[in-house]
């Protein structure tokens, strides 16, 4: 396995979708922070970097399953692209487990991530946990914070 | 009364007037921004995993805080992440010494701070009693200021994935 390979997949960054059950909070932080993940599974789909890193703000940093970190949307893009080239064709399952509000305008996601439908290289991990920072600029949510993770006994 | 006023007057050309007290030596310390007050809590919490003080630990945390661990469980109020060092130090935490660093503090609000650093853990035991090797990882933790402290909002250690071959 090349470690190309792995940290072209380990960029990935996730956003929460699933019909868990959420703390108590505004129902219309739920459907915005839904409605980006669904923009970036879409996207992911249609093998389109560009759209996935629109859910980022223009000072996200990311930090993959591996240690790697990417700063910006310009190097988020770049990583996104090449974890797409390598599995072209491939889905994502975003399940939510969890959003924890820090304030009216930043809340914390967490769930878990899993690639389908392409032939993982070996060793490479398919799927694991995440962690998202999402904060409203403007009228807008966007992930501020993206980090992906396996777990111990997934290394 | 004379000689009251004739010695005043000596005293006053000769020098010997009472020394004006020396300005008083100031206590006062310049703010701690709010980078190094982040920067002391993680000092203080290092502090805490290294003499095992779990009480210590959740103090760190607001009430609603959560941890979700290496394994991706999470723990959810300061009585879980309590509850969650103490096992830690009862179990393979035990005689470990902590050493963090940090690597980052953004502020996504005046507020609200994403802090990104690593561990290194030191002295830990096996479940068997065997010690094991110096064990490194990452953080990312939330941290919120809260009447002038910043405290622990959410927390998320990680293990990274070790590149093949190594």
């Amino acid at each position: 396995m090349e470690n190309k390979v792995v940290r072209a997949l380990a960029i990935l960054s996730f956003v929460a979708l699933s019909a868990a059950p959420l703390l108590a909070q505004d129902a219309t932080v739920e459907q915005a922070i839904d409605a980006i993940a669904q923009k970036y599974t879409e996207a992911w789909k249609a093998g389109d970097a560009a759209g996935c890193a629109s859910i980022y703000s223009d000072d996200a940093d990311v930090i993959d399953f591996m240690g790697v970190s990417a700063k910006g949307k310009a190097a988020i893009q770049e990583s996104i692209t090449k974890t797409l080239g390598t599995y072209p064709g491939s889905s994502i399952q975003i399940v939510r487990s969890g959003i924890h509000p820090v304030s009216a305008d930043v809340v914390v996601s967490d769930g878990t991530w899993e690639v389908t439908g392409s032939k993982a290289p070996e060793g490479v991990p398919t799927k694991g946990f995440y962690t998202v920072v999402v904060a409203k600029q403007g009228d807008a949510w966007q992930v501020v914070s993206g980090r992906t993770k396996v777990a111990p006994e997934m290394n | 009364m004379r000689r009251i006023a004739f010695l005043a007057g000596v005293l006053a050309l000769s020098g010997c007037q009472p020394a004006a007290p020396p300005p008083e030596e100031t206590t006062e310390t310049a703010p701690m921004s709010d980078e190094d007050m982040i920067r002391a809590r993680t000092d203080e919490f290092e502090q805490a995993v290294s003499s095992a003080d779990a009480k210590a630990i959740g103090a760190l945390f607001v009430e609603d805080a959560d941890l979700v661990d290496q394994a991706g469980n999470m723990h959810h109020g300061r009585m879980a992440v309590e509850e969650r060092y103490q096992k830690l130090f009862e179990g393979p935490y035990k005689g470990a010494q902590a050493n963090l660093e940090i690597a980052s503090v953004r502020f996504v609000r005046p507020d609200i701070a994403v802090i990104d650093g690593t561990y290194e853990l030191n002295g830990m035991t096996s479940a068997d009693g065997l010690p094991l090797g110096l064990v490194t990882g990452m953080f990312t933790n939330v941290s919120v200021k809260q009447n002038d402290q910043w405290m622990l909002h959410c927390s998320r250690p990680m293990l990274p994935m070790k590149a093949p071959g190594t």
